[in-house]
């Protein structure tokens, strides 16, 4: 119960450098850096403000970086317009300590998706351009940083593999029974 | 207060003729600082990828951007070190010969009579004794005391460079922190844009200007290297080669006026010199400065420099007049590379803003 009430307070009270430091240690893309190569990004991350209803990135925009929700609530929302009909799909909702367009670090695909704030959020920023400055500068922090996002890349083709395969073989099996 | 579209306009007209306004006046006030900052920023843009470098020995950023900084501190210091004397030297030469008068005339009249009479038209109807005298008069009256104050204006511009080094400095260091304050006034909005376009352009100004910088070392280099050569085998005897070199290398960032702006003093140090086989020197010496043109516009500026940033002749021409009207010297000198960062920062603005929808 003390842990539950003095928790947010103490947060609180906590500096918000070590505040962003813990939340980029949560991030799998900055997992296994020492506390030394922490403090380098902190240094490259941007910390924005967000009021309700604004955009973070808009569907089509340029992918330019990753974002880390640092308090708030966003939603992830897809916009699908076929003959006339314009739809949209929610994706998924995020919160604090979660994070999105991890993928945008390595090209300028556009988004798939817009990132809608449901209520007052604050995010930190980090850009393919300060990724590729960070692999000139520190060759070595820069290659595990892009290692683990090669390795979130592999695990998602991964899924998506087995996924692919579980259908074609139920429409194997479809056929079959037909 | 509810405003018409029309009343909306006519504010925002009002407001902006009055920022020019504000800008036309006090631009002119702030011409030495803004000269400043703007050197500062070249020199940043230039030099931030060797701050890079030195970072990955890992050399903390703000000992790195020191270390870069006395080094050009240091070459500075012993080029200037170097070309004084030599330009101080050279401007007592020509004083001693204007003082032996006959000597010098004779000197420059046998010499540019033998050139005119290997010509392949007739020059007799020129009176060439007459234009020499002329000629030499006025450059008695101007030439020692211009050379004299060009190597006292050169202490002087070193002087003023100190403070440009200085900013330079803090850019070098402290450029996250820059990038980040600016971004913070940047609404939401228009802030993934922005990044994304700050990053272009820097990353695109850099390859341009390091393009400039090593094409003017090369046409610097070369012009050395030629008109070694020309003193070798033509036995020409031609004096301050590399003050001739720095020179060209330099006068290069002016398109068109540059390369013979880059010649003439080498041709005039023939002239001096008065080698046996003057014309032969003369043509040897025009024809390495050819030679080194057409090597810097055929292969080494296209691939150093790009071709997205050429500028068009008449660009080139009226960003010419500006600079040297604003500036002189050093205003041309600047003039393109500003018109070719202008034109990188448009027309990354152009591609790339129309891909975020606002």
């Amino acid at each position: 119960m003390t842990q539950v009430l003095w928790s947010p307070i103490r947060k609180k009270d906590r500096p918000q450098e070590e505040m962003i430091m813990d939340a980029l240690r949560n991030v799998h893309i900055f997992k296994n850096l020492t506390n030394k190569e922490i403090k380098k990004i902190l240094s490259l991350v941007y910390t924005r403000k967000y009021k309700k209803g604004d955009y973070i990135f808009k569907q089509g925009h340029p992918g330019n970086g990753m974002y880390i929700i640092l308090n708030g609530t966003i939603q992830i929302i897809q916009e699908k317009r076929e003959e006339n009909i314009h739809q949209e799909e929610l994706l998924a909702t995020l919160h604090s300590g979660d994070f999105l367009g991890e993928l945008s670090l390595l090209d300028e695909a556009p988004r798939s998706a817009s990132a809608l704030c449901l209520e007052q959020t604050e995010a930190l920023g980090f850009f393919r351009g300060d990724l590729m400055d960070l692999l000139n500068r520190d060759p070595l922090l820069g290659s595990k940083i892009v290692l683990n996002v090669a390795r979130v890349l592999a695990e998602r083709l991964r899924i998506t593999n087995q996924q692919l395969a579980d259908l074609q073989e139920k429409e194997a099996r479809h056929v079959k029974e037909e | 207060m509810n405003l018409t579209e029309n009343q909306r306009f006519i504010i925002r007209l009002i407001l902006f003729l009055a920022l020019i306004t504000g800008l036309i006046l006090i631009l002119p006030r702030l011409k030495s600082i803004i000269t400043v900052i703007v050197i500062s920023i070249l020199m940043f843009t230039l030099l931030d990828s060797f701050v890079d470098k030195l970072e990955r020995f890992k050399i903390p950023r703000a000992l790195s951007a020191l270390m870069v900084i006395l080094i050009i501190l240091l070459l500075i210091a012993f080029g200037i070190s170097r070309v004084v004397p030599l330009v101080e030297n050279a401007a007592k030469q020509i004083s001693q010969s204007f003082n032996s008068e006959n000597t010098f005339t004779e000197k420059l009249e046998t010499g540019i009579v033998s050139l005119t009479n290997k010509l392949p038209f007739n020059t007799a109807t020129i009176d060439i004794p007459e234009r020499i005298n002329g000629l030499i008069n006025t450059l008695k009256k101007n030439l020692p005391t211009a050379l004299i104050g060009f190597a006292r204006g050169l202490i002087s511009t070193f002087s003023s460079f100190f403070f440009v080094l200085f900013i330079t400095f803090f850019f070098l260091k402290d450029e996250r922190k820059i990038k980040k304050t600016l971004i913070r006034f940047v609404p939401n909005r228009y802030f993934e844009m922005s990044i994304n376009l700050m990053d272009k352009i820097q990353r695109q100004l850099s390859a341009y200007l390091k393009g400039l910088f090593l094409a003017a070392t090369n046409v610097g280099i070369t012009s050395i290297i030629g008109l070694f050569l020309v003193n070798t085998f033509l036995d020409a005897g031609i004096n301050y080669i590399i003050l001739i070199g720095l020179w060209a290398g330099l006068a290069n960032l002016i398109p068109y006026v540059g390369p013979t702006a880059g010649a003439i003093p080498a041709v005039i140090s023939v002239l001096f010199t008065q080698p046996p086989n003057t014309f032969l020197v003369v043509l040897a010496v025009i024809a390495v400065f050819v030679l080194v043109q057409f090597i810097d516009n055929n292969f080494t500026s296209p691939y150093l420099v790009g071709k997205n940033v050429e500028l068009h002749p008449l660009i080139v021409f009226l960003v010419l007049i500006i600079g040297g009207n604003l500036m002189g010297l050093l205003g041309m000198m600047l003039a393109v590379p500003i018109a070719g960062i202008i034109k990188v920062t448009v027309g990354e603005i152009l591609t790339n803003a129309p891909k975020y929808r606002l």
